[in-house]
C-alpha cells in the first residue's frame, strides 16, 4: 500500500504509533524556572499538536502567562514588536512581541492556572502558525476566569518550538505533556 | 520594580530538564520583566484616569446612579434615588 502524501505531496513517514486519536509525545515538570521551552521538531510527523498545561502557578502574583514561538528549534525566540497577534474575549493585540495567553494568574493558596494549547500545522512553513488556548484560572475564593485565546506568529514559517513564559517573574511550577493529533 | 538577574531563575526548563542561563540571558530576562511592569502600571494608570475623566463628564444624576451601581455599600439615601432614576423620574 502506497503511503498517504504529506504535506507537498512527500510521502508521509512511516510511523508504527500512528492510528486515530492522541499519542502522547513527551511531558515534563517544571520547578522555578525562567520559561518553559518545548521543541517540536522531532514530531513534524504530527501536523498538529496539542501541548496540556497542568497547576501552572507563578512566582509573582497576578502575572501574565506569555507565549512565543521559534522557527529554528528552540535555539532563538521571535520577540519582535510586530511578530504576533492575539485574540481573547474584549481584548488582543494585532502586533505585540508575545502571546497573552492569560492576563493573570495568582499564586495564593489553591490558585493557578491549567491550559489546553493547539497548535495547528506547526510544520508547514507556508502559513501563519495559528493556535488556540483554552485557558481556566482559579482563585483561592473558589472563583474561576475562563478564557479562550486564539493567536497566530505573523509570518509564514514552519513552528518547531513553543516557549512560555510569565511577564515578569520566574514560573513557579508547572506540569507539561505534548500530544499529537493523529 | 526594577529587576535584576539575581531575580531570575537560575535555569529555563527546555524539554522537560533544566538549562542554566548565562548572567547575559539573566540580565535580558530581568530588563524585558522590569518593562513589563512599566508597561502594564503605566496601563492601568491610564484606564484609571479614563474612568475618572469619563465620572467628570456626568451629571449629577449620572453621577449618584454609577455610584449606587459601582458601590454596594452606597448610602441607603443614594440608592433609593438611584432607583427613581433608573425609574426615569427622580
Amino acid at each position: 500500500m502506497q503511503p498517504k502524501p504529506g504535506f507537498l505531496g512527500f510521502p508521509k513517514p512511516a510511523n508504527p504509533l500512528l492510528g486515530p486519536g492522541l499519542i502522547k509525545l513527551a511531558e515534563g515538570e517544571a520547578l522555578n524556572v525562567a520559561s518553559i521551552d518545548i521543541a517540536l521538531m522531532a514530531y513534524n510527523a504530527w501536523r498538529d499538536k496539542l501541548l496540556v498545561v497542568s497547576s501552572l502557578i507563578p512566582q509573582n502574583d497576578g502575572a501574565s502567562l506569555y507565549a512565543r514561538t521559534s522557527s529554528d528549534g528552540g535555539s532563538s525566540f521571535d520577540a519582535g514588536g510586530s511578530d504576533y497577534g492575539y485574540q481573547s474575549l474584549g481584548s488582543g493585540a494585532t502586533s505585540a512581541s508575545f502571546i497573552e495567553l492569560i492576563p493573570s494568574i495568582g499564586n495564593g493558596a489553591g490558585e493557578g492556572a491549567a491550559l489546553a494549547i493547539e497548535l495547528f500545522h506547526t510544520t508547514n512553513p507556508a502559513v501563519y502558525t495559528k493556535l488556540l488556548a483554552r485557558n481556566i484560572v482559579s482563585s483561592s475564593t473558589v472563583t474561576t476566569v475562563v478564557s479562550i485565546v486564539g493567536a497566530l506568529r505573523a509570518a509564514a514559517q514552519n513552528t518547531d518550538a513553543i516557549r512560555l513564559l510569565s511577564s515578569s517573574g520566574n514560573i513557579a511550577s508547572a506540569f507539561w505533556s505534548l500530544y499529537g493529533f493523529n | 520594580m526594577i529587576y535584576t538577574k539575581e531575580d531570575v531563575a537560575p535555569a529555563r526548563n527546555v524539554n522537560g530538564k533544566d538549562v542554566a542561563l548565562s548572567d547575559a540571558e539573566r540580565d535580558a530576562i530581568a530588563a524585558e520583566w522590569s518593562a513589563n511592569e512599566a508597561r502594564d502600571s503605566t496601563m492601568s494608570r491610564t484606564a484609571e484616569l479614563e474612568k475618572k475623566r469619563a465620572f467628570a463628564m456626568m451629571s449629577l444624576q449620572e453621577r449618584v446612579l454609577a455610584e449606587a451601581i459601582l458601590d454596594p455599600d452606597a448610602p441607603q439615601p443614594v440608592k433609593d434615588y438611584a432607583a427613581e432614576l433608573a425609574k426615569g423620574s427622580p
